[in-house]
C-alpha cells in the first residue's frame, strides 16, 4: 500500500508563461456600439410598423384584429428584449463601480 | 435582431386564412337562399402541407389562401348549392381552428416574454 | 368607414339577416292577405315575392372574389307571383263575377309556412355567423394579454 504523500511527489505543474501579454480579442471585428445601435434601431422599426399598422386600423385599411395585434405583439417583444439587456448592462456597470479597489 | 417566436409567420398565416374562410363562410350563409349562387370555399391548408413536406418551413413566403367554388355538390332546384347544415358545421370547425391557432400564439407568446424578463 | 374591412364580415352577415327579415314580413304579408279579393290595383291580391342576388363588385368580371369583394346578399326587389289565380265558386261572394266565381289570390298558405320556417332559420343561421366572428375576435385579442 503505497501512502498519500508519495503519490504527491512526482506531479509537477506545467510552467505558466506569456500570461501578462495576453488580452481578449474580438474576433467578428465587430464593436460592442454597433451591435446595440442595431439593436436599437430594430426595435425601433418595429415599433414604427406597429404605429403602421394601428394607423391601418383607424383608417379602416387594417385587414385583419389578428394582423394588428400580432405586429403590436412583435414590437412589445423586441421592445421588452432591448429593455432587459440595457437593464443588465446597467446593473453589470454598477456592480463594477461599487468594486472595492 | 429577430425577437419573434418560432412558427410567429406560420400561425399568422393560418389566422389569416382562417379567416378567409370564415368570411366565405358567411358569404355562403348570406346567400343560403339565393337562386343560382354556388358554394365557395378556401383552400390553404393543403398547399402548406405539400410545401411543408417537400421543402421544410423555410418557404412558406407568397402562399397565400384562395377562394374556389366547390365543385360536385347536390344542387337544389334553385341551382343553389348550399348545404346550411354543413356550412354550420365549417362554420364551428373554422373558429375552433382560429380559436388554436390564437392559443398556441398565446402561449408561445408568453412563453418568450418569461425568457426575456426572467420572472 | 373606419374599421371598415376588418367589420366588413359583419356586413355580410348583416345583409343576410336584413335579406331574411324581408323575405319573412313579405310572407307574413302574403298570409294575412290570402283571402283578400280587393286591393288598390284592382282585382285580388297576389302573392310577393322577394328575388335575391349575390352581391359581388367583381370589377374584372370573372373569376372568384376576393376577400373585399364579397358583400353578401343583395335584394333585388319584390315581385307578384304571376302564376295563374284560382277561382272558386261562391255565388254570394260581392266579388263574384256573372258565372258565381269569385278570383281568389294565389297564396298557398303551406308554401308560406315553409318559407316563414326557412326565412327563420336562415336568420338564426346569419346570427350565429356573426356570433362565431364576435368570439374568434375575442380570441385574437386575447393575444395581446399573453404578453402583457
Amino acid at each position: 500500500m503505497t501512502t498519500i504523500s508519495s503519490i504527491a511527489t512526482g506531479v509537477k505543474l506545467p510552467a505558466v508563461s506569456g500570461v501578462e501579454n495576453l488580452r481578449p480579442t474580438n474576433k467578428s471585428g465587430t464593436q460592442f456600439a454597433q451591435v446595440i445601435t442595431q439593436l436599437v434601431q430594430d426595435v425601433n422599426d418595429q415599433q414604427l410598423s406597429a404605429d403602421q399598422s394601428v394607423r391601418d386600423l383607424i383608417t379602416g385599411e387594417a385587414d385583419s384584429v389578428h394582423g394588428v395585434v400580432l405586429s403590436a405583439a412583435k414590437a412589445d417583444l423586441a421592445f421588452r428584449m432591448v429593455l432587459e439587456i440595457r437593464n443588465r448592462l446597467v446593473d453589470s456597470y454598477q456592480e463594477i463601480m461599487r468594486m472595492q479597489v | 435582431m429577430n425577437v419573434t417566436v418560432s412558427q410567429f409567420d406560420l400561425l399568422n398565416k393560418l389566422l389569416d386564412a382562417s379567416e378567409l374562410r370564415h368570411r366565405v363562410i358567411s358569404q355562403n350563409v348570406a346567400n343560403v337562399n339565393t337562386p343560382g349562387y354556388h358554394r365557395l370555399a378556401v383552400s390553404f391548408e393543403e398547399e402548406l402541407a405539400d410545401r411543408l413536406r417537400s421543402a421544410g418551413d423555410a418557404t412558406i413566403d407568397g402562399l397565400t389562401p384562395s377562394v374556389y367554388e366547390e365543385q360536385g355538390l347536390t344542387v337544389r332546384a334553385d341551382g343553389n348549392n348550399v348545404d346550411i347544415d354543413k356550412e354550420m358545421g365549417q362554420l364551428n370547425k373554422n373558429a375552433l381552428l382560429y380559436q388554436t391557432y390564437a392559443q398556441v400564439l398565446a402561449s408561445r407568446l408568453s412563453m418568450m416574454r418569461s425568457a426575456i424578463t426572467g420572472r | 368607414m373606419s374599421l371598415g374591412k376588418i367589420l366588413s364580415v359583419t356586413d355580410i352577415s348583416a345583409s343576410g339577416m336584413a335579406a331574411e327579415r324581408l323575405r319573412m314580413e313579405v310572407v307574413a304579408n302574403n298570409i294575412a292577405n290570402h283571402q283578400s279579393t280587393r286591393t288598390l290595383e284592382g282585382g285580388p291580391f297576389r302573392r310577393q315575392q322577394v328575388l335575391f342576388s349575390t352581391a359581388f363588385d367583381n370589377a374584372s368580371g370573372f373569376g372568384f372574389p376576393d376577400a373585399d369583394q364579397m358583400h353578401g346578399v343583395q335584394v333585388l326587389g319584390v315581385e307578384a307571383d304571376a302564376s295563374e289565380l284560382p277561382r272558386i265558386y261562391q255565388p254570394g261572394h260581392p266579388d263574384s263575377d256573372g258565372d258565381g266565381f269569385v278570383t281568389m289570390p294565389n297564396v298557398q298558405l303551406p308554401n308560406e309556412m315553409v318559407d316563414l320556417i326557412t326565412a327563420s332559420r336562415s336568420y338564426e343561421a346569419n346570427l350565429k355567423v356573426l356570433r362565431t366572428f364576435r368570439e374568434m375576435t375575442e380570441q385574437a385579442l386575447a393575444l395581446l394579454r399573453a404578453i402583457a
